[in-house]
C-alpha cells in the first residue's frame, strides 16, 4: 500500500480507487505480483532444482538407512583398505574435474559459443564413463572376492548406494551426450546445456557424501594395497 | 526490474492437435490428462470397494462358522441336530465368497493399495488439481505439458503393474498396504501354499509403487512451478483461491515424502531379489531355514522409511479435500472464507507437522520409548492446525445464507467425517493409549472415516462441483442428494462401529474367529451390521454412476458460472477451450478468491478477474 | 509454457573462470584432507561428523558456485534449501531405535 493514498480522506480516495486499483491492492511491480516468475529464473532450471531437492532426500535416505544398520551392529567390518582408498580417490578426482568442464560448457553456452559449449559438454559425459568404467572395474573386483552365503550388510549397503548412484551416473552420461548433440544441432537452449549441467553437479555432489560415508568410514589402512 | 520482465512469460498459444490420439489419449492438455487420472481413481475406486464387498461377506461367514461351530461342541456327534448344523457349515465354507486366510490377506493387501495409491492419491491432485489448477491461477497449460502427460502414463503403468498381482503365480502380496517385512522381504514367506521360485506379488507390488512413487515425483514439480511461475498478473499467492494452495503444500509433501518411499521400495526389492538383508533380522528361521548367517538388518528400518512417507502421505490424500471443502463452503455460504490467512498458515503447519509424526504408527514396534514420547506430543500439536481449519470452516459457514445444494453437503460431509475420524486420531497418538488400540478395528475405523471417507467425500464435492465447467452440464441434483445421504448414513454407521467394536479389542487383519470373545454374540452382530451396511453403501454408489452417465447424456445445460462463484475457472465457457481461455487471452486478477457478500456491491459475488471498480472503495479491505 | 521465453531475458551473472577453478581446487584439497582423515585413527563418532562437516562444505561449494545458487535470489534459496535440509535432517530421528538395536546385538553377541 502506498503511503500517499493512505494519507488522503476517503472522499478523494475513491476516484484514486478507481483508476490504480483499491488502496490494499499489490504492487504490481513485486516478483510475487503474479504474470511473472517470482525467482526470476526459468521454469525448466526451478524444475530442475526441485527434482534435486527430491533426489538428494533419496540419497540422503539411502545413506541414512546404511548408517542405520551400521550403527545396530556393533562389530562392523572395516573392508576397505589404503587401495581401495586410492581408486575411490581418483574417481572423485574425475567426477570433480568432469564438474568443472560441465561449467565450462554452461559458460561458453550462455556466452553463444555454441562448439565450443558442446565439446566441453562431451568432454563432461566423457568423465562420466570414466567414472563408470572405473567404478565397474571395482565393482567387479568386489564380487570376485564375496564371501559364500548370504551378502555382509556392508556389502548390501556398499553396492545399493554406489550402485543408485552410478545409475545417477549413466543417465547423466546420457542426458548430456543428447542435450550436446541436440544443442550442437540448434534443437536445444543454452538454458538445457545449463539445467543438465545442474544435474551433473548434483550427481557430483551426491558423491562427496558417498565417498566419506561408505569408503573413508569403513578403511583400515592398515591393510595396505593389497587385496 | 529487467530480469523480471525477463522471465515474464510469453504468450504462445498452440493450436490443438487434430489427431485425436494425440488430443484424447497421448495428450499434453493438462484438462484431458485431469480427467484421464480421475477416470483411472473412478475404475479403481470401484475395484477397491468391490474387494471390500468381498472380503467384509466372508468375514460375516466367517463369523457364523464360528458360532456354529460352537453350537456343535455341545451336541452329540450324529445326532440330527449335528448334522444339521455341520451341514450349514459346510454351506457356508464353500460359499463363493469364502476365502482361506492368505488370500484374505491378499485381497486385503490389493484392497488398502489400490485405495490409497491408485484413489486417495491420484484422484484429488492429478485429476482435479491437473484440470483446475492452471485454469484457477490463470495459465494456459501445466508448466511442463509433456512431464505431466508422463506422469499420467507411469501412474497408469503403476496400476496395471499392481493389477497384474492378481493373477501372477502365488498370487496377490499379503503383507498388507504397508507392505511390512520380513512377510514382504523374505521370498517364499507368502504362506499361501505356493510352492514356485517365490511369490511374484510382492515383487510387482514393490515395482508397481516404486513406478508411482516416480509418477508423483514429476507430478510434484509440475504442480510447484505452476503455482510459483504461472500464476496470471494480478494472482498474487494471497489471492489464490484456497484450493490451489491446497494443490501446491500437496505437492511439497509429494516431492519431499515419495523421495523416502522410493528407497523403503528399493530396499525391498533387493532384499527380495538380490539377497541384501536390509529387512530381514538375524536369527530368522522361514521354514526351518536359516535367512542369514549375520546380525541381519532390521524390520524397523522399513517402518521407518516407510512411514516418513506415510504420515505425510495421508495429508496428500486429505488436504486438497481440505482446499476444496473451504473453497465450497466460502461459495455456497455466500461468504468469505473466515480467516483466509489462518487457512493458509494452518495448510502449511499441517503440512510441515506431518512429517514429525510419523512415528505414531510405530509406537508398538519396539522402538526407542523415548522417541515415542517427542512422537506422541507432536501429535497432539498437529491437532492445533486441524483445529484452526475445523473452526474457521463454522466461522465461515456460521451466518452464512447456505445454498444447500450437493457440492456444499459434500462439502459438509467432508468436515463431518474430517472432525470425527480426527477425534479418533487424538485417542490413537497418545503411546499409552495406542498401546491398547493398535491393530484394532479402532484404527480401522479411524483411518476410514478420515481418508477413506472423508478424503472420498472432496473427491464427490469437487465431481459434482465441477462436472458443469468440464462436461457443460449440470448433474442431477435429487440423484446426488440421494447419493449423499446414503453414503453419508452408510460410512458413519460402518466406521463408528468399527470404533466400538475395536474399543472391545478386536483385531485387525484377522480372517478368522480365533479367539473366543471374537465369535462372541456382541462381535458377530457387529460384523453383521457392518457387512450390511456396506453392502447398502457400495450399492448406493450405482447411484453415483447412473447419475454422472444420465447427466452426461442428458443433463441440464450449464452456463459458465451455475454456482455464482467467484474464482477464474468460471470466468471462461464450459467446457473450456483448449487454450483455457478464449483465445489465449490471460485473464488479468483484481480480487481476492472469497469476495462474497461485499456490502455496497452490485453483486453477491465479485469475481476474480472484475474490474478493480467492482469493489466498492467504501467495502472494507479483504482479509 | 514459457519454455522458450527466457533465454534472452535470464539475468546472466557473469562467468569467473577464477573463482570456479579456485572452488574446484578447494574441493581437490579437502578431498585430500578427508583421505588423510582416513590415515589418522579418530574414533568413529568424530571421523564421521569431521567428514560430514568437510563434505558439507564441498556440496556448498558446489551448490553456491558450480550450481550458481549463490547468485539466485534469496527467496529462491530461502524456498529450497531450508526445507531439503531440515526432511533431511528428520531422518535422523530412527538413530535412537539403531542405538538400541545396537545394545540388544552387543549382549546377545558371544564376542562383545
Ligand atoms: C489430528 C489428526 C490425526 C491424528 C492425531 C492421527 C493419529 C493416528 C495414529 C496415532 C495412528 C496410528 C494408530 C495405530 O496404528 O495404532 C493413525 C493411523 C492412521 N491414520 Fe491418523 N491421525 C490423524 C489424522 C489422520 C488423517 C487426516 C488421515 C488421512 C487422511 C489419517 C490416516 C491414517 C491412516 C491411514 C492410519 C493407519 C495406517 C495403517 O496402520 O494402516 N489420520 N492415525
Ligand atoms: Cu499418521
Amino acid at each position: 500500500m502506498s503511503e500517499a493514498t493512505a494519507a488522503v480522506a476517503p472522499a478523494e480516495a475513491a476516484p484514486a480507487a478507481a483508476a490504480h486499483g483499491p488502496a490494499h491492492a499489490p504492487a504490481k511491480d513485486d516478483p510475487w505480483y503474479g504474470g511473472r516468475h517470482p525467482f526470476a529464473i526459468d521454469s525448466k532450471k526451478f524444475g530442475m532444482w526441485l527434482f534435486i531437492a527430491s533426489d538428494s532426500i533419496t540419497f540422503a535416505a539411502i545413506l541414512f538407512a546404511y548408517t542405520y544398520v551400521r550403527l545396530s551392529d556393533p562389530d562392523w567390518p572395516l573392508v576397505f583398505n589404503a587401495g581401495s582408498v586410492a581408486l575411490s580417490t581418483l574417481m572423485t578426482f574425475v567426477l570433480l574435474t568432469s564438474s568443472l568442464t560441465m561449467v565450462l560448457g554452461v559458460a561458453a553456452a550462455n556466452a553463444g559459443k555454441r562448439k565450443q559449449a558442446a565439446l566441453w559438454t562431451f568432454a563432461t559425459a566423457l568423465g562420466g564413463l570414466a567414472f563408470i568404467v572405473i567404478h565397474a572395474w571395482e565393482w567387479s573386483h568386489v564380487i570376485h572376492g564375496l564371501p559364500e552365503g548370504p551378502l555382509p550388510l556392508m556389502w548390501c549397503a556398499f553396492f545399493t548406494a554406489t550402485g543408485m548412484h552410478m545409475l545417477h551416473v549413466t543417465v547423466g552420461f546420457f542426458y548430456l551426450t543428447i542435450v550436446g548433440l541436440a544443442y550442437l544441432g540448434g534443437k536445444f537452449k543454452p538454458i538445457d546445456i545449463e539445467v543438465a549441467g545442474l544435474y551433473w553437479h548434483f550427481v557430483d555432489l551426491v558423491w562427496m557424501f558417498v565417498f566419506p560415508m561408505i569408503y573413508l568410514m569403513s578403511t583400515d589402512m592398515t591393510k595396505g594395497f593389497g587385496h | 526490474m529487467s530480469s523480471e520482465a525477463a522471465a515474464e512469460h510469453a504468450v504462445h498459444v498452440h493450436q490443438a492437435p487434430t489427431n485425436p490420439i494425440w488430443r484424447y489419449v497421448f495428450s499434453t492438455d493438462h484438462k484431458v490428462i485431469g480427467i484421464q487420472y480421475w477416470i483411472l481413481a473412478l475404475v479403481s475406486a470401484f475395484v477397491g470397494m468391490g474387494l471390500s464387498v468381498w472380503f467384509r461377506l466372508h468375514l460375516l461367514n466367517q463369523g457364523h462358522v464360528a458360532q456354529l461351530t460352537d453350537q456343535l461342541s455341545l451336541l452329540v456327534e450324529g445326532s440330527a441336530d449335528y448334522n444339521a448344523i455341520k451341514a450349514k457349515i459346510d454351506a457356508l465354507q464353500t460359499a463363493w465368497y469364502h476365502m482361506e486366510p492368505s488370500q484374505y490377506l491378499g485381497i486385503l493387501t490389493m484392497h488398502g493399495t489400490i485405495l490409497v495409491f491408485m484413489v486417495l492419491t491420484t484422484a484429488p491432485m492429478g485429476g482435479f488439481g491437473n484440470y483446475f489448477l492452471p485454469i484457477q491461477v490463470g495459465a494456459l497449460d501445466m508448466a511442463f505439458p509433456r512431464l505431466n502427460m508422463l506422469s499420467f502414463w507411469l501412474t497408469f503403468l503403476s496400476f496395471v503393474t499392481l493389477m497384474a498381482a492378481f493373477f501372477v503365480p502365488g498370487g496377490s502380496p499379503n503383507a498388507g498396504w504397508t507392505g511390512y517385512p520380513p512377510l514382504s522381504a523374505v521370498p517364499d514367506s507368502q504362506g499361501n501354499g505356493y510352492q514356485g521360485p517365490g511369490g511374484w506379488g510382492q515383487d510387482l507390488w514393490v515395482l508397481s509403487i516404486a513406478i508411482f512413487c516416480f509418477a508423483s515425483l514429476v507430478g510434484a514439480i509440475n504442480f510447484i512451478v505452476t503455482t510459483l511461475d504461472l500464476r496470471t498478473k494480478g494472482m498474487t499467492l494471497m489471492r489464490m483461491p484456497l484450493t490451489c494452495w491446497a494443490w501446491f503444500v500437496t505437492a511439497i509433501l509429494a516431492l519431499l515424502s515419495f523421495a523416502v518411499l522410493l528407497v523403503a521400495g528399493l530396499l525391498l526389492l533387493l532384499d527380495r531379489n538380490l539377497g541384501t538383508s536390509f529387512y530381514v533380522p538375524g536369527d530368522l528361521f522361514v521354514s526351518n531355514k536359516l535367512l542369514v548367517d549375520h546380525k541381519g538388518g532390521s524390520p524397523l528400518l522399513f517402518q521407518h522409511l516407510f512411514w516418513f512417507f506415510g504420515h505425510p502421505e495421508v495429508y496428500i490424500a486429505i488436504v486438497p479435500g481440505m482446499g476444496l471443502a473451504s473453497h465450497l463452503l466460502s461459495s455456497f455460504a455466500r461468504k468469505p472464507v473466515f480467516g483466509y490467512r489462518a487457512m493458509v498458515y494452518a495448510i502449511f503447519g499441517i503440512g510441515v507437522l506431518g512429517f514429525f509424526v510419523w512415528g505414531h504408527h510405530m509406537f508398538q514396534s519396539g522402538m526407542s520409548p523415548y522417541v515415542a514420547v517427542a512422537f506422541s506430543v507432536m501429535t497432539m500439536v498437529v491437532g492445533v492446525p486441524s483445529a484452526i481449519k475445523t473452526f474457521n470452516w463454522l466461522g465461515t459457514i456460521w451466518g452464512g445464507n447456505i445454498r444447500f445444494q450437493s457440492p456444499m453437503l459434500y462439502a459438509l460431509g467432508f468436515v463431518s467425517l474430517f472432525v470425527t475420524g480426527g477425534i479418533g486420531g487424538i485417542f490413537l497418538g497418545q503411546n499409552a493409549v495406542d498401546i491398547y488400540f493398535h491393530d484394532t478395528y479402532f484404527v480401522v475405523g479411524h483411518f476410514h472415516m478420515i481418508m477413506g471417507v472423508a478424503a472420498i467425500f472432496g473427491m464427490f464435492a469437487g465431481t459434482v462441483y465441477w462436472f458443469p465447467k468440464v462436461t457443460g452440464k449440470m448433474m442431477n441434483e435429487p440423484l446426488s442428494q440421494a447419493h449423499f445421504w446414503c453414503t453419508f448414513l452408510g460410512v458413519n454407521v460402518i466406521f463408528i462401529v468399527m470404533h466400538l467394536m475395536g474399543l472391545e479389542g478386536h483385531p485387525r487383519r484377522y480372517s478368522g474367529f480365533a479367539f473366543e470373545f471374537l465369535s462372541s454374540d456382541y462381535m458377530v452382530r457387529m460384523h453383521t451390521i457392518v457387512t450390511h451396511t456396506a453392502i447398502f453403501t457400495a450399492s448406493a454408489q450405482v447411484l453415483f454412476l447412473i447419475n454422472l452417465v444420465y447427466s452426461l447424456a442428458a443433463g441440464k445445460k450449464a452456463g459458465d458460472n451455475p454456482w455464482e462463484s467467484t474464482s477464474l475457472e468460471w470466468a471462461t465457457t464450459s467446457p473450456p477451450p483448449f487454450e483455457n481461455f478464449k483465445d489465449g487471452v490471460l485473464p488479468e486478477v483484481h480480487h481476492g478468491p472469497y469476495e462474497y457478500s461485499v456490502p455496497d456491491a452490485a453483486k453477491d459475488y465479485i469475481m476474480q478477474h472484475d474490474p478493480p471498480e467492482a469493489r466498492p472503495a467504501t467495502a472494507p479491505a479483504p482479509h | 509454457m514459457s519454455d522458450h521465453a527466457a533465454e534472452h531475458h535470464e539475468e546472466h551473472h557473469e562467468f569467473n573462470l577464477k573463482e570456479n577453478l579456485a572452488v574446484w581446487f578447494g574441493l581437490v584439497a579437502l578431498t585430500l584432507v578427508e583421505v588423510y582423515l582416513a590415515y589418522v585413527h579418530l574414533p568413529p563418532a568424530t571421523m564421521l561428523i569431521t567428514l560430514l562437516g568437510l563434505s558439507a562444505i564441498k556440496a556448498a561449494g558446489i551448490m553456491g558456485v558450480f550450481m550458481h545458487l549463490k547468485f539466485e535470489r534469496v527467496s529462491f534459496v530461502l524456498t529450497l534449501v531450508p526445507l531439503t535440509i531440515v526432511t533431511i535432517a528428520l531422518l535422523a530421528i530412527m538413530f535412537p531405535d539403531a542405538l538400541r538395536l545396537y545394545m540388544f546385538h552387543w549382549i546377545g553377541s558371544p564376542t562383545p
